[in-house]
Formats: C-alpha cells, structure tokens, sequence
C-alpha cells in the first residue's frame, strides 16, 4: 500500500510549501530589502533598538514564569487524573480539553469579566467587605499572567498525564516492598517515569507562550508589549514593514533554534516516537528532591483528599470561563457586567439580526471548514506514509508539518499577508483557505500519526488477505475502526481556523472578514455580550457534535455490507 | 467445502533488513495438500519467510510459485491465500458473521450463497450459534476457531498460519493443535504454519522445516529431524541433545569405546568435534559394563526422572523412565554412583555448535 510514501506525502508538502515555507520566507526577503534594494538597515534598527529588545526580554521571562506556573498547576492536576481518581481519567482529560471548544479570543473576554473591576472577583470581595476599591486584577501583569495559564494549563496537563497513565502501578508498589517510604518511591520511581511527560509539556507551554497575542493583549497592562503585539503595532500602525520583518525574524529564529533543541521531547510528547527515555537522573538538585520526598511523605496520608480537592478546585478555576461566558451571553445588560443583573436573549437577537455578524459567522465557517477538509484530505496521506513508511527524516517531516502549531502565528501570519499582497489576494478566501488548511495540518498530523501507531496493521493485512485491495480496506476496516480520532483529527483542524484572530488581523479586508475580527472589534471598542453570544453557540454546536458522535448516529454507514 | 491444495515452491528468496539477513537464499518445495511446519527461533526469518508468500514483504530476489504460477507481482489481496494472524487480527467493528462474509463479499458472492457458506463454515469449526456475537463477546479460544473459519472460508488452495496457538494456553492449544490437523485432513488444503514451539511442529505437520539466522538447516518428516539431525543445531533445537567432546578414541575421558553407540551413518570421532547423544537414549544401572558415573543431581518428572551425571571428567544430562515392567522403578539419589551406556545406533559426531547458533 505504501510503496510510494513520497507521493503520500506530495500534496501536504505542496500545501505547506505555499502556505508555510513561501509566507517565512517572504518574511525574511521583507527584512533584508527596502524600496526593493538589499539592505540590512531594518535589521540594524531592530537589533539597535532598545526598546524592541527589552520588548524580547519580557517576552522570554513572561513565558518562562508562565511555564513554571503552568508546570506547577498541571503536574498535580495529571497525578491526580493518573492515580487517585485514575478511574475518572478520561473523563477527566475530557473535561480539560473542553476550553478548546471556543477561542482564546472569548476565554481571555471571559477573564475581563471575572477579574474586571466590576467582575466577579471584586464584587465578591466588595460584599464581603473585604475591599473598598476593586482590586487591580486584569489590566496589569497578574491578568496577562491568569489568562496565559489558563489558556496553556491543558497543553501542559496532556503530555504529563499520558506520561503517568503509562507508569505501571506494580512498580510503585515494587519500589514499596524493596524499603521505599511513600515520599521516596514517588521521588525515585514516578517522578523520574514521569518526567519525559513534564519535558515535553515545558517545551510545548514555553513556545506558545512566546507568540501570545491575544491575551497579553487583552488582559496585560497597555503598555507592556510582548513581541507580537510589538509586530503587529508596527505594521498596522506604523507600516513599517521591514521592521516588522526583522522583528518577527528574529522571534522566529529564536523559536525555530528552540524547537529543534526540544524536537526530541515534543516528538515524543506525540506519541511520534514511544521510546522516549524517562530521566534517569533527574535534572533537579539533591536539595530538592531530597524536600520533594519528604513532602511528599508528610502528604502522603492526606493525599486522597488533598487531591481530590486540588483537582476539583482547579477544574472548577478551568471550566470558570466557559460557565461565565454562557451566563453573559444571557444578559440583559446593555455592557459587560458580571454577574448580569437580569436575564434575556436580546443578545442573541442582536447577534441574529446584524448582518455584519452574520456575514462574518458565514465567511469563518465557510474558510474554516474548507482548510479543515484540506487538511484532512492532504493530512491523512502524510500520516501514512510517516507511521508506515520505512525512510529516513520522518522525524524532521513531522516536526514541518507540526511547525505551524508551534511557531509563533504572527510570524506566519506576516508571512502569509506578504504573500497574499503579492499574489492579489489579499482578503480573499483563497488566502484564508491556504492559511487555515496549513494551521490545522499539525493537528491532523498529530492525531492521526499517534492513532495510526497504535493501529493493529494485521487488521489491514487480514483484509488484504481476505481480498480487499488498498482503497477498500482503508474504507472497511482503517477508517470505520479510527472514525473517532478522523473527526477529532477534523474538529481540531476545524477549530484551529475557526479560533484564529491573529491570522485575521492580517488578511481581514472589507469583503473577507472572519467572526474572530468582528468580536476583536468589538471587545476593543465597547465590550458587549455580544461576542459571549459567539461563545455559547460555538460551544453548543460542539457539545451537539459530541453528542450525536457518542451515540454514533453517523457510524451506520461505515457497517460494511 | 473440500478443496485440493496447491503446490507452493520458493526459489532461492531473500531478504535483508539494512545488514541483518532476515532471509538468506532459501528454497523449498511444499507439495499440494502438505501440512508444513516453518520452525525456527525468534530471528530466524520463519515469520518473514511467511509474510513474503503471503505479499507483505517483497523478497530482494528469489520467486515465489503457486500452483504453477509465480505470485511475486501480485499484491496480497489478489494471491488468493487464506491467513491466520498470531493475534487472529478480527474486526473488532463487525459481528462473528459479517468477518467470515467479508472475504466473500469482496469475491461478489450472492447474499443467498454468502449466508449458506457461512453457516457451513460456522458448523466446520463448532461455533453454529455464534454468528451474531461481536468479536470481543468470544473467548481466546473461540476467536481462534473464527479466525480459521474466516481464512479457510474463501477456499483459498494455501493456507498460512502465524504462530496462531501462541496466545492459547496449554490445555486449549492442545486440543486446537488436535482439531486443526483434523480439519485439515477434511479441506486437503495446503498448510504452511509458523511456530517456534518444536512441540506444535513435531505433533502437527507432515514435514518440518527448520530455519535459522535466514537459513534454512534441515527439511524432513518430524521422526526424520529428530532422528536424523543433520548438524548440531538441529540436533539441539529438535529435542534436547547432550554435547560431549571427543577424539579420535572415543568420548574424551571416558574409558569404555564408543563403537556401537554410533549411528551407522554417523561422521567418525576427531578431535575438535563434539558427540551428540539425547537424555533419552541412555541407560544408568548399578552394574557393569559401562562406564563409571556418578549422580550429582536428581529431579522428578512424574513420568521420567532427569539426572545431571558427571562421567569421565564431562557433564551430562539424562532421562529415564520412573517405572519399569514391574512397576516402581529405581529413583536414583544426588550421590550414588552407576554405570552409564549409550543405546546402540544412537550418538552422532557433529561439527561443534557455533556459539552464535545457540538457541
């Protein structure tokens, strides 16, 4: 079936070709030129620049304060998904992917109205009599700080409870029985087990927190920039173009050098490659672990409840936003209010009747699915030939295909605008199409390279066996048997287009706007329920979605007859 | 559903995975209606040998005939041959019945002949009421009955089976080891099955053919390799077989001569060779003749007791039956002393067994 895996191969390379490598390096020949002729000045200016560089070094210590914080967060939250409520685990795991349902764009919304003055938080407080002045809770740092950490809890959460759920329990109990006290088998047996999990969840959270737009955005102080915000300033404000370049260059070198250094963790975070070694020694000091077993011994006998505890906390402090969303969707306040002082649908009325919304709703769900078949389409032959293939490189081919998840989206967004002036399509949904089918290939790539791996191929050679040839047994047996991962393959794909501003800001002209630009509008200029309207019909078509999947209405035709 | 194998002949076939030779020019003739056994340690190219007859491997050189026809161009679902996988490889999304239709239905088998061979095939291996079952409701036991019924369903003229007891445990394997050999002594079609369990070799197929780092060491009927071991290998893989050196006299360090223990068509004794001679096919007694031995270890078997022997200077292991005509036989003791012979026509001089080929 495979004798040909560059074929396979072809047409997502193509794709990422035009919508990824041609967009980067566009972005590079843009910093080396003015007015048409090679220079160098835009880089001289950037890398002069006071202010730009202190802009990076924000930039770097914000996203490694984020990963610290998520680390510390997720870790617990996994042990106890893995261990104590391991019964629960998937359902667990569910419930943290279940963010993902509606943007960063409208979680961040969310935190405004939870932290605002007016929010939740200090209306709790104030009633207490607590406080007297609201506390400055977003706005600031500590607010870019909450938005970060929740919208990357679950990047981190996934890595490490996969990790832990591959932890065999008997060894725990082993290490018991040789002499370890609790605190001192979880320090020298989990811990270490653990550890190729906790990797690969710090590279993951580092990267994405280096690209942040949105939140910083919306919920940092005004003035303190992080590099994209920085990017986007430039062009939109000031055209700068080549500057612009420069600066996304060097975000992009920095991002690109950090992810070939951690490709080995964040490959086998996917399940690209299982033979991922645990620590053997960690990489903490003595001091350390030596105090890390000995709370972990003193919590020993409370950990159940302590645990339980903690997880509940910080599922209710994750799914927080999504439940404040709903309820502000069915305000029948005229602004963001938190909580609302009366209930009605006008909102929705208000959405449905506007026709710049709708226009907008129509233009991202038509862009967004179609990039979302694409890359399914293009992605599920390179899943292929990666897990069946026999060829050399098939790591670094993951990590292309995968790169335009974890490079910074400004970059590529750049990049992508660039071009698309280029070619005359700017605004177009052609451009939207290309750039939507290149960010929902990683996730297709890694859904389905994972999935693929765990695939019993005898199954296909029984039915090759049994007659079937190539296309039929892929129908009959691969694709009914991996259907759930397929639509979570199209779902994330599907999202990951649906989901995008940062792309929008870019490509967004009169005729070509997406529902993520019209909401951006809006949050900026006068915060209404409106984009919470969003939020809740975005998530209840995804809960219906779910549903009808887990009742398999649709897995009838599969049935081969 | 009787069907009259096919000839399978290969032709010089191999294969090299980067500098590993998984298959090292091996040729064999399985004649229509034979029951082979591929036997071999893991490593040995038997599981290779199999997944190239059946298409999913491509062979560097060599051919692969089938009835007369060479097969080597034809991808797997066109070479009409019926397999059975280790883990059976079931479709875990249709019921009992549909996996034994899905091979007639890609053949476009009419509904009324599908559900008529079905029932035929069901009956065949004694599952008749489990059609509707899904494939997780069915013991290990029952899979395995439906994973023959599925590959045999389509009549193909050969049959490959990959270790398929494996996963069985020993009660079951035996009684299915029984059942298969009668099923197919009913259907005469030709059956090529991998295993690394001598026992499963020796008891089922009409021949044996041993392969080891891809190359294929003896072919014959199971009395033949057991009898008859062309080198040590076989020797020691086929049964057990004790190794002792020698030299042009006799078994270094023994006193008594060789002379009738070998068999006729046995190699002479030369220094650098090695005796083989079998557990079995010795006798211990507490008089002369033979030659001067003593116990060093002793354990029961139920019906044999195995004993480690020191004698002139050299360790052996043996076995001897723990009864005799008049019932309670003699127990030998850690200790004792005896007198060790060799059964006539018994012993065999091999070239000594290449560290690498130790099983």
């Amino acid at each position: 079936m495979l004798n040909r895996p560059f074929l396979l191969m072809l047409p997502a390379l193509i794709a990422l070709g035009i919508g990824f490598i041609l967009p980067m390096g566009s972005v590079v020949w843009t910093s080396l030129h003015q007015g048409g002729l090679f220079s160098m000045g835009a880089w001289g200016e950037v890398l002069s620049s006071r202010t730009f560089l202190g802009i990076l070094g924000r930039t770097f210590s914000m996203a490694a304060v984020v990963t610290l914080l998520t680390l510390a967060l997720a870790y617990p939250l996994a042990y106890w998904a893995a261990t104590t409520a391991r019964r629960w685990g998937a359902q667990i795991m569910a419930l943290v992917a279940v963010p993902y349902l509606t943007s960063i764009l409208i979680r961040s919304y969310a935190w405004v109205a939870i932290l605002g003055g007016n929010g939740l938080v200090n209306r709790a407080l104030e009633s207490l009599g607590l406080i007297e002045e609201p506390l400055p809770l977003v706005f600031n740092r500590f607010g870019s700080y909450v938005g970060m950490v929740h919208i990357l809890l679950p990047m981190a959460v996934f890595p490490i409870f996969a990790a832990m759920q591959r932890i065999d329990p008997a060894l725990m109990r082993a290490g018991a029985s040789l002499g370890a006290p609790p605190g001192s088998s979880f320090s020298t047996i989990f811990l270490p087990l653990s550890w190729p999990g906790v990797s690969a969840g710090a590279a993951l959270v580092f990267l994405a927190a280096m690209g942040f737009y949105i939140t910083p955005a919306l919920l940092g102080a005004p003035g303190d920039y992080l590099v994209a915000q920085a990017i986007e300033v430039r062009v939109s404000t000031l055209a700068e173009f080549d500057t612009a370049a420069a600066q996304a260059c060097l975000l992009l070198a920095l991002v690109t050098a950090l992810m070939l250094l951690l490709r080995k963790r964040i490959v086998a975070m996917a399940g690209e490659d299982t033979t991922a070694a645990p620590a053997r020694r960690l990489p903490l000091p003595p001091l350390l672990r030596r105090l890390g077993a000995a709370v972990a011994g003193l919590l020993a006998p409370i950990a159940t409840p302590l645990l339980w505890g903690y997880g509940l906390l910080l599922m209710t402090l994750l799914l927080a936003p999504m439940i404040v969303v709903v309820l502000i969707a069915f305000s029948s306040a005229p602004y963001l209010s938190f909580p609302p002082p009366g209930w009605s649908l006008r909102w929705f009325f208000s959405f449905f009747a506007d026709e710049a919304w709708l226009r907008a709703t129509g233009f991202s769900l038509v862009v967004s699915l179609a990039g979302a078949a694409t890359a399914l389409a293009i992605g599920t032959p390179f899943a292929l030939a990666l897990s069946r293939g026999r060829f050399q490189g098939r790591r670094l081919l993951w990590l292309l295909a995968v790169a335009p998840m974890i490079l910074p989206h400004i970059a590529l967004a750049l990049g992508l605008f660039f071009t698309a002036v280029r070619l005359g399509l700017n605004g177009s949904i052609a451009s939207f199409w290309i750039a939507y089918t290149v960010t929902g290939l990683p996730y297709v790539v890694i859904i389905l390279v994972a999935a693929l791996r765990r695939f019993d191929t005898d199954l296909e050679r029984a039915a090759a066996s049994l007659g079937a040839a190539p296309l039929r047994r892929f129908r009959d047996v691969t694709l009914p048997l991996l259907a759930a991962s397929f639509a979570s393959a199209f779902l994330f794909a599907f999202l990951a287009g649906f989901d995008d501003l940062i792309i929008s800001l870019f490509l967004s002209s009169p005729n070509g706007t997406t529902i993520a630009m019209r909401m951006w509008e809006d949050i900026r200029l006068e915060i209404s329920p409106k984009t919470a309207v969003v939020g809740v019909l975005q998530l209840g078509l995804l809960l219906l979605a779910a549903l009808i999947a887990r009742l398999r209405l649709w897995s009838a035709p599969w049935r081969t007859r | 559903m009787r069907q009259a194998g096919q000839p399978v002949e290969i032709q010089g076939l191999s294969k090299r995975y980067g500098r590993l030779r998984a298959l090292d020019d091996v040729s064999l003739a399985v004649a229509p209606g034979e029951f082979l056994a591929l036997l071999g340690p893991s490593g040995s190219g038997k599981s290779t040998m199999l997944m190239t007859i059946a298409g999913f491997e491509r062979a560097d050189s060599g051919r692969i005939i089938i009835g007369g026809r060479p097969v080597d161009h034809l991808p797997p679902h066109q070479r009409e041959i019926g397999m059975v996988f280790q883990r059976y490889a079931l479709f875990p999304h249709m019921s009992v019945s549909e996996n034994l239709a899905y091979p007639l239905r890609r053949r476009g088998v009419t509904e009324g002949e599908i559900l008529r061979r079905v029932t035929e095939a069901l009956g065949t291996v004694r599952l008749d009421d489990l059609g509707s079952r899904s494939i997780d409701a069915l013991s290990g036991g029952q899979q395995q009955r439906v994973a023959l019924a599925r590959a045999i369903i389509f009549r193909p003229a050969v049959l490959l089976m990959d270790e398929p007891m494996s996963a069985l445990d020993r009660k079951l394997r035996q009684h299915m080891q029984l059942e298969l050999k009668q099923l197919h002594q009913e259907l005469g079609t030709t059956i090529i099955l991998v295993t690394h369990d001598q026992e499963e070799a020796l008891s089922m197929a009409d021949r044996v053919a041993l392969l080891n780092h891809g190359r294929l060491r003896q072919v014959g009927a199971p009395a033949e390799l057991y009898r008859r071991p062309v080198d040590a290998f076989v020797a020691d893989f086929i049964g057990r077989t004790n190794f002792l050196s020698v030299d042009h006299s006799g078994v270094v360090g023994f006193s008594t001569p060789l002379a009738g223990a070998l068999a006729p068509d046995s190699a002479a004794p030369a220094p650098g060779k090695v005796l083989g001679i079998r557990p079995e096919h010795m006798t211990l007694s507490d008089d002369a003749p033979g030659e001067p031995c003593r116990v060093i270890q002793a354990s029961f078997g139920g019906a044999q007791q195995v004993l480690l022997l020191a004698a002139g200077g050299q360790q052996l292991t043996m076995e001897l039956p723990s009864w005799n005509s008049s019932g309670g036989g003699r127990l030998w003791q850690p200790g004792e002393a005896g007198f060790l012979r060799f059964l006539p026509g018994t012993a065999r001089v091999y070239d000594p067994l290449d560290t690498q080929e130790t099983v």
